[in-house]
């Protein structure tokens, strides 16, 4: 299992074996720490890796091997948001496989929480500040049910959801074609596309996203192609066919953001690829 | 730049003037300097020209009209030219039917006709060096180490041959190579209707203002658009929502802000920006500065720019060398604006208009893409 | 003169396209001096979409281009040209390619 640590919302990474393992994955990140000696250098960074947003959501998304620890603010979050069964249920949860790996067998039958039954672990949920925290709490993050709460969190932590969900579906949807994908503010876009690592690779794409069918100025338009076409891109604006209705989604995203997430990512991202004409 | 050029070139503004000798103590002089006064008064062109407006366009046609407005600041574009209207001169060559040299064997060559040779050689260039990499790649796969050092060295040849060939001026490169003048067969490509006779051809082109140039060429020296008062061509421009922050408003102060300092300024599309600054003109030099409109508040007709927005502008404009300017428009109260509107619509005169525009104000701003690590010096 | 003699004009006079013609009063075809496709020489039947600098265009506006070529022809070009006029008259040529490309070679 790979963790991945939150800080402000965003995903920052100082472990080099899961920045070893995301690259893998063809998540790139990037490294943003400095050196301690000279602070203002930015040609050879280091750790945290941060991830966009999107790359943090694809890998929740798409590997499961790979799980969410909150800072402080959002254990905070977390906590006030949870009542007490789902308390008793999570140190059920903890407790069980804590006996598992130290040897006892138990069946599969008996991991389930059964809210009937009388709870074999009782803790009652405490208000005072210094009692739970991220670090007594680090061996339950794991569970799938935490997982889903936090994801939600995270996902309403987005000024707009509904451009978040579209930029993720239009990521999702070039990783799945086999670019890597990074920021693209520099090149005048929301991405840019590499064909393979950027380590070995010149990009070929800047993406631009089209929200909710939205129409894009021609001037715009022109303006990216002339720029892609002059540092051997192509402009590319992406959008969904479908509009997302964010306000009317909420209840699913709350229940199982990661299968609606994957049910969104089957509905289409359309395409359209810029550049000179070679000629006027 | 040729003498010759430098003086069909040497109004800014539609404005004649008259150069008197220098005046010294002899009495000679003074009448050497009244005889050419009067002279030159009675050889005074009139040079402001009428516009047509039509199907949403501002035209001037003819080829006499076309140049006088040209030659006096650059203003409009020939439509079927890059900038200056050449098309019929570069037609007749093409067809055949005017030599591509002058008497004394001076090349005649436009704009058009030099990015056109020069884009051909670069083709050609690429061509060549794409067979070579070709070559290259299969001598890796097959390990011919010495076929490969052969390529390679053909390759470096070429770039260096290529570069000496972009140095070359085009006068020689013509000769050896090409045979742009005096082409019949293009005369058969070209459509029939084209000709009037056996040595005439249709003037096609005209020249198009930009809806700033047509109020700027009517407002400040008197052009009469079609049978327009100078309220009716500003509410024309303004596409009659005569509000305080329309965007033709704002595009016309800042047009008329750089010409009033004496730049010369064409349209930026080409850039993404609004407009583009030139220190004299597009045939001198390139331009200088890339202009951006801004309004001081977010107009009601139109997105305001987001920062991804801008991002992409300023890298346009600083690949071909340019600097960006934001230029931000502050704009007077609606009330203040309303008042001045209805003054100018009672007297649709040049002096109302200036009293209405002196309303808004400029600032600009460079903008400029900042490295850390390259701008530490 | 509508935005589809403009730039018919321009590609008929200023780039000497040939059998330029305009079909189904929306979309311009003819034919290059020179093939736009790199290292073709043959000669290919492109198609202009004339519009307006000013003009915004959505995903699906685009998309409705190939589509009434489609129908039209019974052929969906893999790339339109679109023929932007801007202000002052000058016409820029871009393609718009249905999908995601490689950049052509420069």
């Amino acid at each position: 299992m790979n963790k991945l640590p939150i800080s402000r919302n965003e995903g920052l990474i100082f472990d080099i074996q899961t920045i070893k393992n995301l690259r893998l994955l063809g998540i790139v990140g990037y490294l943003s720490g400095t050196l301690p000696l000279s602070t203002q250098q930015n040609n050879f960074l280091g750790v945290p890796l941060r991830l966009l947003f999107e790359e943090l959501l694809y890998v929740v998304v798409h590997h499961s091997e790979y799980y969410i620890v909150p800072d402080d603010v959002m254990f905070q979050g977390l906590y006030a948001s949870l009542t007490n069964n789902d308390l008793q249920q999570i140190q059920f949860q903890a407790k069980m496989s804590q006996l598992r790996t130290n040897g006892k067998k138990i069946p599969d039958s008996a991991m389930i929480y059964n809210t009937e039954k009388e709870p074999v672990f009782h803790e009652i949920k405490n208000t005072s500040s210094h009692l739970p925290n991220v670090n007594t709490w680090n061996d339950h993050f794991n569970q799938p049910e935490v997982q889903t709460k936090l994801l939600f969190q995270l996902l309403q932590s987005r000024p707009n959801l509904s451009h978040s969900l579209a930029d993720y579906l239009i990521f999702s949807h070039l990783r799945k074609n086999g670019y890597f994908i990074t920021a693209g503010l520099r090149f005048g876009g929301k991405f840019v596309a590499y064909p393979g690592d950027p380590l070995r690779y010149h990009s070929h794409l800047i993406v631009k996203p089209v929200y909710n069918g939205e129409k894009i100025e021609l001037k715009k338009l022109v303006n990216g192609g002339r720029l892609a076409t002059a540092v051997k891109k192509v402009y590319v604006i992406a959008g969904l066919t479908n509009k997302i209705d964010v306000d009317g989604v909420e209840p699913q995203l709350e229940l199982d953001p990661k299968e609606f997430i994957t049910s969104l990512e089957a509905s289409p991202v359309k395409t359209f690829s810029f550049e000179w004409a070679g000629f006027g | 730049m040729s003498k010759k050029q430098s003086k069909q070139y040497d109004r800014p503004l539609p404005i004649n003037i008259i150069n008197l000798p220098v005046v010294t103590h002899n009495p000679i002089s003074w009448i050497w300097c009244l005889g050419s006064y009067v002279k030159q008064w009675f050889q005074l062109k009139q040079s402001v020209v009428d516009i047509q407006y039509c199907d949403g366009i501002f035209k001037v046609s003819g080829s006499h009209y076309m140049n006088e407005v040209w030659n006096s600041g650059f203003i409009g574009k020939g439509i079927l030219s890059r900038s200056e209207p050449t098309w019929l001169h570069r037609t007749r060559r093409r067809l055949g039917l005017d030599p591509l040299f002058d008497e004394s064997g001076r090349l005649l060559l436009t704009n058009e006709e030099t990015v056109q040779i020069r884009r051909e050689e670069r083709k050609k260039f690429k061509l060549k060096r794409e067979e070579l990499e070709a070559q290259e790649n299969y001598f890796k796969t097959t390990g011919d180490m010495t076929s490969l050092q052969k390529v390679t060295k053909l390759k470096r040849i070429l770039i260096e041959d290529n570069k000496q060939l972009q140095r070359k001026p085009l006068r020689e490169l013509i000769m050896e190579n090409y045979s742009v003048a005096g082409d019949k067969k293009e005369q058969t490509r070209a459509d029939s209707a084209l000709f009037i006779d056996e040595t005439h051809i249709k003037d096609l082109e005209y020249l198009q203002l930009m809806p700033v140039e047509a109020l700027f060429l009517s407002f400040c020296f008197g052009s009469k658009v079609n049978d327009f008062d100078l309220f009716q061509l500003f509410q024309l421009c303004m596409n009659r929502s005569l509000e305080v922050d329309n965007s033709f408003i704002l595009l016309y102060m800042v047009y008329h802000h750089y010409k009033s300092h004496g730049w010369c300024v064409k349209s930026g599309t080409k850039f993404g920006s609004d407009f583009l600054l030139y220190r004299r003109g597009p045939p001198f030099q390139h331009a200088e500065f890339a202009v951006l409109v801004q309004p001081d508040y977010k107009p009601s007709d139109s997105p305001s720019n987001e920062w991804i927005d801008i991002s992409a502008i300023s890298r346009v404009v600083g690949g071909v060398n340019k600097t960006l300017l934001l230029t931000y428009v502050t704009q007077p109260t609606k009330d203040a604006f309303q008042q001045a509107l209805t003054m100018f619509s009672e007297s649709p005169t040049p002096h109302s208009l200036r009293n209405l525009l002196e309303l808004y104000h400029i600032d600009e701003f460079i903008y400029r893409r900042w490295l850390p690590s390259r701008n530490r010096a | 003169m509508s935005l589809l003699d403009v730039v018919q004009t321009n590609l008929e006079h200023f780039h000497f396209w040939t059998h330029v013609n305009i079909l189904d009063d929306f979309v311009i075809q003819g034919y290059p001096k020179e093939s736009l496709t790199k290292n073709t020489a043959q000669d290919t039947l492109e198609f202009v979409y004339p519009a307006h600098i000013s003009q915004n265009l959505s995903l699906s506006d685009i998309e409705g281009i190939f589509n009434r070529i489609d129908r039209l022809l019974g052929v969906r070009p893999k790339r339109i040209v679109i023929g932007v006029v801007t202000d002052d008259g000058s016409v820029v040529y871009y393609f718009a390619h249905e999908g995601l490309i490689k950049p052509s070679k420069v």
